[in-house]
């Protein structure tokens, strides 16, 4: 494991800018907190619920810390079945999110949403962060999505992330690791969901691809 | 304005300090070493890039040492409406791979007891296939489907769980997108890059209204370009390539003639269009434009574009034609009235 240090210039920098920046770099922001928690913590232009009441029973609650916020540029298809897959795949994100957050691999909340090698590729990934101790912060752009539903209860999702306002905040020292603009801060991501009894739309494969161009503004 | 460079300066020292201060991880916005969610699984992304061939048994392998090359080269746009498949299906792994792929995302306890039991059921227990079919090792491969990285509309066709094909054995005929030396040669199109097409004119610079511009293209840059598909394991190929054609000039205005009337030159040898040199002010150039109004402090955009004609050969006398491409540019022309320069 080749774990990156984080570098810190201790030499104090003059000038209000400067400071300002240095916070911007983590290093001053104080609050170690990890599971400060606000409930339905988004922003942005969210698809609301589209799915009838009772499909929404039994949904694990979602409770995502306050300094992470959300955008879907998912825009409402009309179709009933679409827009569930679409806030299906919402909730997985968040709840892989918060199962970050709160350090556990094998949390209900994105278990609800996935199975089979999606599942396996999302506890990998939390267990990363469980590793390196720290949890994912900032804003999460979401857009470009295309969604088609099969017959037979199988769909398929493709959408675009743009990571650059997102970070890794260590669990240890509060602070976040503010990475610069890239193109690989653009992930293109495509799965397949399939319907199960309780009408949730399930991820069965999730892949993706750091820095596509067709995610690229 | 002391208050203006005190600012400079304060930006200097930001500019500085945002590349002392944060310099780790320069390439993910978060994750850890590039890592996405959904990313773990590259080998099963089966992107085109023929590097997976390490890590499993098959993956398709491009051989692009005659490609196009160069900062402004591109991917040609087929004219029709036909794409290269979005996916395919080609072998992926041996029995051993096929094992150490699947059982560690078994033994992952957030996969579901359920879909495990299925899994186990078809590639352990018999149903069809038992231990990974290592009776079998080196008599055949696992195939498993392939999708293009970009994830055009297609991705999702092939979506039967990985099978088994004995060694020289067709794939069962229910599969669609099989890999074949076609496929290959539809897929290595996709990878093929043509010169950019900058044409050069006469008078270089500004042109002038009412005065015939000549027009051509360095041969030497256009000449076929080619891409060859291959799937080792099973001794296929196919060798997509393309030839220039033509160019085609959009002055960019209405307000202009083209060389010939049709804009499209046609190209004889290695040469489009024909190079201007001293003594041919007299003839109408082979290939070129008329502007008929001056493009005043701005300029106008012309664009060139080039077809390329695209055929294949494959592995067992296979070939034939794939829908022609085109590739271009847009570079921008000033024309200035003809009154200003005689003053």
């Amino acid at each position: 494991m080749n774990r990156r240090p984080t570098r810190l210039l201790t030499t104090v920098v003059a000038g209000t800018a400067a400071a300002v920046l240095l916070a911007g770099c983590g290093g001053s922001e104080g609050d170690a907190k990890a599971n400060e928690k606000i409930a339905g913590a988004d922003t942005g232009t969210e698809t609301p619920a589209s799915p009838t009441p009772s499909a929404t029973a039994g949904r694990p609650e979602i409770a995502l810390p306050s300094d992470l916020t959300y955008s879907f540029e998912w825009p409402k298809t009309g179709d009933k079945a679409k827009d569930a897959v679409l806030y299906d795949s919402q909730q997985l994100i968040k709840a892989v999110d918060m199962a970050i957050a709160e350090q556990k691999p094998l949390d209900k909340g994105y278990r609800f949403y996935s199975e089979g090698e999606a599942a396996a590729g999302s506890q990998k990934f939390i267990q990363e962060f469980v590793d390196y101790k720290d949890r994912i912060t900032g804003a999460k752009r979401y857009y470009a999505a295309k969604v088609q539903v099969n017959d037979g209860g199988t769909a398929s999702l493709v959408y675009c992330e743009d990571q650059n306002k997102a970070y890794n905040k260590s669990l240890k020292t509060g602070k976040t690791e503010v990475t610069p603009q890239s193109k690989d801060n653009y992930v293109l991501y495509s799965s397949r969901l399939r319907v199960n009894k309780q009408g949730i739309w399930v991820t069965e494969k999730l892949m993706s691809q750091r820095g596509s161009s067709v995610c690229q503004p | 304005m002391p208050a203006l460079s005190d600012l400079r300066r304060a930006g200097v020292v930001t500019a500085t300090a945002a590349l002392l201060l944060c310099p780790t991880q320069a390439w993910a916005g978060y994750g850890h070493g590039g890592s996405t969610n959904g990313g773990s699984d590259t080998a099963a992304s089966g992107d085109a890039d023929g590097d997976t061939i390490s890590a499993t048994a098959g993956g398709i392998v491009f051989d692009r040492s005659k490609n196009g090359t160069g900062s402004s080269a591109g991917p040609v746009a087929p004219v029709s409406s036909w794409t290269p498949p979005a996916c395919w299906y080609a072998p992926k792994y041996t029995p051993e791979q096929l094992q150490k792929y699947l059982e560690p995302i078994w033994e992952a306890e957030s996969t579901g007891h359920e879909w495990d039991a299925q899994q186990r059921d078809r590639y352990v227990d018999g149903h069809p296939y038992k231990d990974f079919n290592k009776d079998k090792a080196g008599k055949g491969y696992w195939w498993a489907s392939y999708v293009n990285k970009d994830f055009p509309p297609g991705w999702d066709k092939c979506d039967e769980p990985i099978f088994w094909v004995d060694q020289g054995a067709a794939p069962p005929a229910n599969i669609v997108n099989a890999v074949t030396p076609r496929i290959l040669a539809e897929l290595a199109y996709n990878e093929i890059r043509v010169p950019g097409t900058e044409v050069t004119l006469a008078p270089a610079g500004a042109t002038k209204v009412n005065l015939p511009t000549w027009a051509w293209l360095d041969g030497a840059r256009f000449r076929p370009v080619s891409v060859t598909a291959s799937v080792p394991v099973l001794g296929i190929s196919a060798t997509t390539t393309a030839e220039p054609v033509s160019l085609k000039i959009d002055p960019g205005t209405a307000d202009a003639e083209t060389y010939p009337a049709s804009g499209v030159c046609a190209i004889n040898g290695d040469r489009i269009g024909e190079a201007y040199a001293k003594g041919k002010a007299d003839r109408t150039p082979p290939c070129g434009v008329k502007y008929l109004r001056s493009s005043g402090d701005g300029s106008y955009r012309l664009r060139a574009t080039i077809t390329w004609k695209i055929h294949w050969t494959g592995t067992g006398g296979t070939g034939g034609d794939l829908p022609e491409g085109t590739f271009g540019d847009t570079q921008d022309v000033t024309v200035q009235e003809i009154q200003a320069v005689n003053r």
